[in-house]
């Protein structure tokens, strides 16, 4: 092993991986972070029982997201391109099976389906011509959204045709074309960013996802008033307010984020990228909350939990 | 060695695909049954219908699996009839032109005497997407011929989606099998078929809503 500035050399078998020291870094408190959450799903249940059953299954999915996560981050950004086209394929699979489609629109699905493939390989091609990024842009809000139309018209389909045609359009945006952003981030130069393109995607899943533990824990501890009952009964004002107030403020002043993108001089799309990302994220906290019910958050089937409350 | 091979074809790549696919959630697991002789008994929309029940079981259970196919559409010889016998592990059995005194049922009997466990889709036929035509007889015959087997009644969603009858391409949807409790042969041809139907009706109100039409 040998450090040099703040990158981390790891030699195994003869090849070796490049690991920015703030990432080993991160990657060391999320483990600390799960070990103590499942002493806490050991010992918690326990003492207060019925309260926190659901803790334990949460633990497993953290593990597991974490194992997958850490380790395509690890791999480079083929292997993390590959990860989010798979989640993208999983996410739009169960949007389109819960929301309303019929027999007829199959084809339009599996157009959809195919926008993946076009979708992260426009990622892929990203160094190979330059206006990849500009292209990703605007190839779903825009092709993808008038061919599929286009094709409803072209088979026929004009019975229920906006129903179809925005259900299918809505689905791809949310299921692939943003969480592909997240890929595009693993491509910003190093030279970019202090810890990485790696270090970028980990800081923006690790603050969604602390955002979900947070309002988990101050919600289960003080949480009163709930936000959304009807849509996500965990979420509780008084989470919110305590979240917004101290700990991200603590935890992620912006005075840090901001020598990291404000200085953006490159015309480079990975980079540009990660601008947008952050600052949606950071701004709107309302926004993050939707992204992260809709992302990464292993939430189950809603149909389930409607029914267990019954 | 064709059943190792069937085994691991199964295993290493037919579960993966069609978890990736088609999700394959199940909802009462604890209800299949852990040997044979048994009977399962599902709704049939698609092709994706056996793939689907033939994944739900552990690999262990894989060679004893033996899904109950239409020799006229499974078994019209050459290689996919190879196919579907030794790799699907189908018994083919005639719906029509079966001679007069022919038992159409006997290779599916010995089967069960042989404690394997029989995939049956009683309605006969897949039909039109999502709905559910009336059960035909066969299945209380061959209760009848095992009445120590288990019936499991199995309501299949979303496989009539991915792939319907008559269509040619396959398109990802997620697919959910809801497991109900075990019934038995009580000596009633038509007591049997009628209270298996209910129970997959039953079931199907359990299975999540689908938006589909």
């Amino acid at each position: 092993m040998r450090i040099e500035g703040n990158l981390l050399t790891c030699w195994s078998h003869g090849c070796g991986i490049d690991v920015h020291l703030p990432l080993m870094l991160g990657f060391a408190g999320v483990l600390a972070l799960l070990l103590l959450g499942t002493l806490a799903a050991l010992i918690l249940p326990r003492a207060q029982p019925g309260k926190w059953s659901d803790l334990g299954p949460r633990m497993r999915s953290w593990w597991v997201i974490a194992l997958l996560v850490g380790g395509a981050l690890l791999a480079g950004w083929q292997a993390f391109t590959i990860l989010m086209a798979v989640i993208s394929f999983l996410a739009l699979k169960e949007f389109l099976t819960l929301a309303p489609t019929r027999k007829e629109d199959r084809l339009i699905v599996l157009l959809a389906y195919l926008t993946i493939i076009v979708n992260y390989g426009l990622i892929f091609t990203d160094t190979l011509f330059q206006d990849s990024y500009n292209i990703y842009l605007v190839f779903t809000p825009v092709y993808a959204f008038l061919v599929m139309a286009a094709t409803m018209a072209w088979i026929g389909r004009t019975d229920g045709f906006l129903s179809t045609v925005g259900i299918v359009h809505w689905g791809v945006v949310v299921c692939v074309y943003n969480i592909g952003y997240i890929a595009f981030l693993m491509r910003t130069p190093d030279a970019e960013a202090p810890a990485g393109a790696a270090g970028l995607v980990f800081f923006l899943l690790l603050i969604t996802q602390l955002n979900d533990v947070a309002q988990y824990c101050w919600g289960k501890a003080i949480g009163r008033n709930k936000i959304t009952p009807n849509v996500s009964p965990n979420k509780t004002w008084e989470g919110d307010r305590r979240l917004a107030d101290d700990g991200r403020r603590v935890l992620f002043p912006r005075a840090l984020l901001h020598p990291a993108f404000a200085g953006a001089r490159g015309d480079h799309g990975a980079y540009r990228a990660a601008g947008r990302i952050f600052w949606r994220h950071y701004d709107e906290r309302d926004q993050t909350r939707s992204w992260r019910e809709g992302y990464i958050a292993p939430h189950p089937r809603p149909w389930r939990g409607a029914r267990s409350a019954r | 060695m064709l059943q190792i091979f069937r085994r691991y074809l199964l295993m290493l790549i037919v579960r993966p695909l069609a978890r990736l696919m088609f999700g394959l959630d199940v909802i009462g697991a604890e209800n299949l049954p852990k040997d044979g002789p048994a009977i399962i008994a599902a709704n049939h929309n698609s092709h994706v219908d056996t793939v689907v029940l033939l994944c739900l079981f552990p690999s262990r259970l894989l060679p004893k699996l033996r899904p109950v196919a239409a020799a006229d559409h499974f078994d019209k010889g050459g290689f996919g009839s190879w196919f579907s016998r030794n790799i699907i592990g189908i018994i083919p059995i005639k719906r029509s032109g079966a001679e007069r005194g022919e038992d159409v049922l006997a290779g599916a009997k010995e089967a069960l005497a042989r404690g394997e466990i029989l995939v049956i889709f009683p309605e006969g036929s897949r039909g039109a997407p999502e709905e559910m035509t009336k059960f035909k007889g066969g299945v209380a015959r061959l209760a009848e011929s095992a009445p120590e087997a288990p019936i499991v009644p199995v309501y299949l969603q979303g496989a009539g989606r991915s792939l319907p009858k008559d269509a040619k391409l396959l398109v990802p949807f997620n697919t959910t099998a809801v497991v109900g409790k075990a019934l038995y042969w009580r000596g009633d041809y038509r007591a049997l078929v009628d209270e298996l139907r209910a129970k997959i009706e039953a079931l199907k109100a359990e299975a999540p809503p689908l938006r589909w039409k």
